[in-house]
């Protein structure tokens, strides 16, 4: 029984893990964090200093693509949604549940990594939701650094 | 198998969780970041605009709070000298307007058949321009707009056919000034600086000229000491907050009235020209002028008129004469509307402008000389639709840039040098204000006593601007349809006062349909019997019975604008009862729930503190702060800003009418008011009233009855609600005995654009959760926030919850409990401190400072 249910379980949590859509620009999080070693902070700058670590704009993109990489099929995506001026619909990975504020300033603020979180992202071609991000999850990090776990720090 | 029940409930969740993820969703959720972000936009950060409110001639500051690019809340703006933090309902309202699902979306154009057809601009403009040339010279009307929109109407039209209407213009109060002192000016009511005010029928607290600065005004006046008389036919709201009232003819009583001996003395008369007169030379004899009252600003509204009849070519700017002065476009030729709404004069229009409301607007305003007010507009439009000063610009065909340049052009001239600097400096403080030299009134005749109407035998008839709708301009906001009315208590609909004997006369009860003619004209109403109107007197609040205003006013009331004040009489109709009111008993039962005392003022010494109460169970231990909350029922007026300020920043749903009527209103702050007679003999009815919100018990009942811990107690002192673990048995509210506590029994919709309101720091609850006030625990965290990144801990009064943001009086302090210095540990350590059912030992963080009936 323990077994058919370790099966079970195993198999229900790479289903919902598994999730990794793809993108209207093959963006890979790997050349940009891993293999230049870009900060994650460069483009989700929010995280400093809002709740939102936001994605950058276009114009953000195009800062470095007006030369860098100008010329591979991806970047040229990127240039001609930059001559349209029309924004990119990027399927959201990492979502927060409705009930739930979650404000990445004071996070980053104390110096807890990005990959905490969001997983190893800067491994990822294509970015996939890694672990759940469940309650759970936020309490026990909460507790082992003893900051309060009081119901309305999240839920108001 | 050794099945247990973990396993089980183990399987059951897998079995369901594979279960969902086959269903899947429309479509994913998107995150499209901007192409070229907007300059200073931290997403998830607000940034706050300040403005001007124009939704009545007061001109009060605003700050709009901006997430996003889009305005949710807005609230006083603390530097501006007319207002000075404080917002009324109204004021709270103007998203409403801003965000209001009837709004123009194109221009219209009447065709053959006489039906009003959408247009493109270019065709709306061509019929327009065609249209007024044929009908002859063109006529303006507007409301009170002095400023740079009022120099560009005149440059147009010329000032002489340039026509100020304001249903509300208080001509009677401007004619009496012009006769008594030469001036034609309404006066700078010093409230602050008062003893003893006497109001002669002007509601100085409801709608008379600037409610919101003279309730601030009067509450600054109460807090050294000062009374407040009120003379006049109706306990009004305003009568009701005064120390005394004296009922009967206001016109007889200022006429006769004895003013004391006494410095400070301040008279106020409402819009009658008897009254005004007799105030005149009654402050002239107490030495009030030039002192309590002054001369030395003009108000926007001297100009003003409240009749209207017009011919010819005729542009209405963003006023509804065919409302509230029925019949008076009927000799218009043609008619060019400029409105964000469809309202009754858009009906009677031509052509139809559709325009921003004044939070897309540039503009300025000045609504007492020297205060220059500025308007900017705090997000993009939500429609297609145009500045006034533009589409003005074009129909005249004026060698004008953009009303945007052209106001800055004026502004200019203001202040030459070192332009850019001043501008941005105005922008950011919401406008300019200077000082104006001091003009002197004196009396320069003694005036004959105006005629006042002989006295007939039968009903008099009072309309009074209502303190939700105004003229009427408000009353497309859903929150003030569901605003009950502070004395009748009566949501969505309109009413007619009566006492009494004169209901017994007609047979009439609370609630049925009657007639009421005058010799104007005739409207059906629901009767309200009520002892706070004299007998032989009636009275009806205007703003309501729109035909066409959209789904929250039409069709709701009726519109007492046709009825001359004066003769009346009255009819009964039905014995239907469809008057929908709000809250149960008139009277306390003795329970002190709003109490007030006649006790004069302990001076001097400090009162003797109240001790806690001892406990066989340990108290609660609370980390750095205890939230808590004083109101000072002595300040509060009932004006009601607090709980559409609630609405809006806490998403809370409107319920309407039918629901209303079921005890499904969801406000989270309520007012509630008792009826009793003064303790001395023949002394006229009184009224008291209390804020009733969350009391965020330390000993909280509503806890202890929660099955799944939905309602719990933090660590601030905080009773939490979670709605996501609520289950909605309801066992909280039924033990709750405050009723402070609301259910959500539907999923309530808000029509596009309304949703844009919503506050994003809020949860939006969803049917079968309950909900109740939190303290506004968004605005906590984020102060905690603003500490934490300036390293420091809160300091008394960074939090401010939303009711206490928009208190015209200031009467809510909110604080932490746990800091003796603390203004709210100091107000509820005060000799008139009480709480409400302190004998159920419940512990509530909310303190009441209990009125005072200051007697002399």
């Amino acid at each position: 029984m323990r077994y058919w249910l370790g099966i079970l379980m195993a198999a229900a949590a790479a289903f919902a893990q598994a999730f990794s859509p793809d993108q209207p620009i093959a963006f890979s999080h790997k050349i940009h964090a891993g293999d230049y070693r870009i900060q994650c902070l460069y483009c989700h700058s929010g995280a400093r200093r809002s709740p939102v670590s936001g994605i950058p704009s276009v114009q953000f993109c195009m800062g470095c693509h007006r030369q860098v990489a100008a010329s591979k099929p991806e970047i040229v995506k990127l240039r001609q949604y930059w001559e349209r001026k029309t924004p990119i619909r990027w399927t959201k990975v990492v979502k927060e549940p409705d009930f739930v504020f979650f404000n990445h300033y004071p996070h980053v603020k104390k110096g807890i990594r990005c990959q905490e979180c969001h997983g190893p992202v800067e491994t990822m071609v294509k970015v996939r939701l890694d672990h759940n991000l469940n309650m759970d999850r936020c309490v026990s990090c909460h507790r082992s650094r003893q900051v309060s776990v009081d119901c309305y720090v999240c839920h108001r | 198998m050794d099945k247990n029940r973990r396993d089980f409930l183990k399987i059951l969740g897998i079995g369901s969780a594979a279960g969902m993820a086959g269903c899947s969703k429309s479509a994913p959720d998107a995150l499209v970041p901007y192409v070229v972000p907007p300059e200073e936009m931290v997403r998830g950060n607000a940034l706050w605009f300040r403005t001007t409110c124009r939704e009545c001639p007061a001109g009060c500051g605003l700050e709009a709070r901006v997430r996003e690019g889009r305005v949710h809340k807005v609230e006083g703006n603390p530097e501006h000298p007319v207002n000075g933090g404080g917002v009324c309902a109204r004021g709270q309202a103007a998203v409403q307007g801003l965000y209001n699902p009837d709004r123009l979306r194109t221009p219209l154009v009447r065709d053959k058949g006489g039906k009003l057809q959408p247009a493109s601009w270019e065709e709306a403009e061509k019929a327009a321009q065609e249209g007024l040339a044929r009908a002859g010279a063109v006529t303006v009307v507007s409301g009170a707009v002095r400023g740079a929109l009022e120099d560009l109407i005149r440059t147009w039209v010329g000032p002489a056919r340039h026509i100020t209407y304001e249903p509300v213009a208080y001509e009677a109060i401007r004619e009496a000034n012009r006769r008594v002192f030469g001036i034609g000016s309404l006066p700078v009511l010093r409230f602050a600086e008062a003893k003893l005010i006497v109001l002669f029928g002007a509601d100085v607290l409801e709608t008379y000229i600037s409610p919101v600065g003279y309730a601030r005004g009067i509450a600054e006046a109460r807090r050294k000491g000062a009374r407040l008389v009120y003379a006049g036919p109706r306990l009004s709201l305003t009568a009701a907050r005064a120390d005394e009232w004296i009922p009967g003819d206001e016109r007889q009583i200022a006429r006769t009235y004895q003013p004391p001996a006494q410095e400070g003395f301040l008279a106020v008369a409402g819009n009658d020209p008897v009254t005004a007169q007799a105030v005149n030379l009654l402050n002239q004899r107490a030495g009030a002028i030039n002192r309590t009252v002054r001369f030395d600003r003009e108000s926007a509204l001297d100009g003003a008129t409240s009749r209207l009849e017009v011919s010819g070519a005729v542009v209405v700017v963003d006023t509804n004469p065919a409302y509230s002065a029925p019949h008076s476009l009927d000799q218009a030729r043609f008619v060019v509307c400029l409105s964000p709404f469809q309202t009754e004069t858009t009906e009677a229009a031509h052509v139809v402008f559709p325009i921003h409301t004044p939070l897309e607007s540039w503009g300025d305003y000045e609504p007492w000389t020297g205060i220059h007010c500025l308007q900017q507009p705090a997000m993009t439009p939500v429609f297609d639709t145009r500045e006034a000063g533009d589409v003005i610009i074009r129909l005249g065909n004026l060698k004008a840039p953009v009303f945007r340049e052209y106001l800055k052009e004026r502004w200019r001239k203001l202040h030459p040098q070192d332009f850019d600097a001043f501008w941005a400096e105005s922008l950011m403080r919401g406008g300019w204000w200077r000082e104006v030299p001091e003009r002197k009134a004196a009396q320069v005749l003694r005036p004959p006593e105006p005629v006042a109407a002989p006295a007939e035998p039968g009903l008099r008839l009072i309309t009074y601007p209502s303190l939700s709708h105004f003229d009427g301009r408000s009353a497309n906001r859903a929150w003030l349809q569901e605003l009950p009315d502070p004395v009748t208590q009566v949501v969505w609909d309109s009413w007619v006062e009566i006492h009494p004997e004169d209901a017994a006369r007609h047979g009439i009860r609370t609630g049925n349909r009657v007639r009421v003619t005058t010799g104007s004209g005739s409207i059906e109403t629901a009767a309200y019997v009520y002892r706070g109107i004299q007998p032989g007197n009636i009275a009806i609040p205007l703003g309501q019975g729109h035909t066409h205003y959209g789904r929250y006013a039409s069709g709701v009331g009726a519109n007492a604008f046709g009825l001359a004040q004066g003769p009346a009489a009255i009819q009964l109709l039905s014995r239907t009862r469809d008057l929908v009111a709000v809250g149960g008993s008139d009277l306390q039962h003795g329970r002190e729930i709003a109490r007030a005392t006649t006790r004069p003022p302990s001076g001097g010494s400090p009162p003797p503190e109240k001790q806690e109460e001892l406990s066989l169970y340990p108290p609660h231990s609370h980390d750095q702060y205890r939230w808590g909350m004083a109101i000072d029922l002595d300040a509060c007026t009932a004006c009601g800003a607090c709980i559409v300020a609630c609405y809006a920043e806490n998403n809370i749903p409107v319920a309407g009418k039918e629901r209303v009527a079921a005890g499904r209103i969801m406000s989270w702050i309520r007012l509630e008011r008792f009826f009793g007679q003064g303790s001395r003999p023949a002394e006229p009815l009184q009224m008291d009233w209390t804020l009733m919100l969350c009391q965020q018990c330390d000993n909280a009942p509503c806890e202890a009855v929660c099955p799944v811990y939905a309602a719990y107690h933090n660590k601030e002192g905080l009773n939490g609600q979670i709605y996501n673990r609520c289950v909605g048995t309801r066992y909280c509210a039924n033990n709750c005995p405050y009723r402070a506590r609301r259910f959500n029994w539907f999923q309530y919709e808000r029509p596009a654009p309304e949703d844009w309101q919503l506050n994003p720091d809020v949860t939006v609850r969803t049917k079968g959760v309950m909900e109740k006030c939190t303290f506004c625990i968004q605005r906590i965290v984020e102060a905690k926030d603003r500490a934490r990144r300036e390293n420091r801990r809160l300091a008394d009064g960074d939090v401010t919850p939303a009711c206490a943001q928009s208190c015209p009086a200031q009467a809510i302090v909110f604080g932490n409990l746990d800091d003796p210095a603390s203004r709210v540990a100091r107000a509820a350590r005060q000799e008139r401190a009480y709480r409400v059912f302190e004998e159920l030992n419940t512990r509530p963080a909310v303190t009441y400072l209990e009125r005072e009936r200051r007697r002399v």
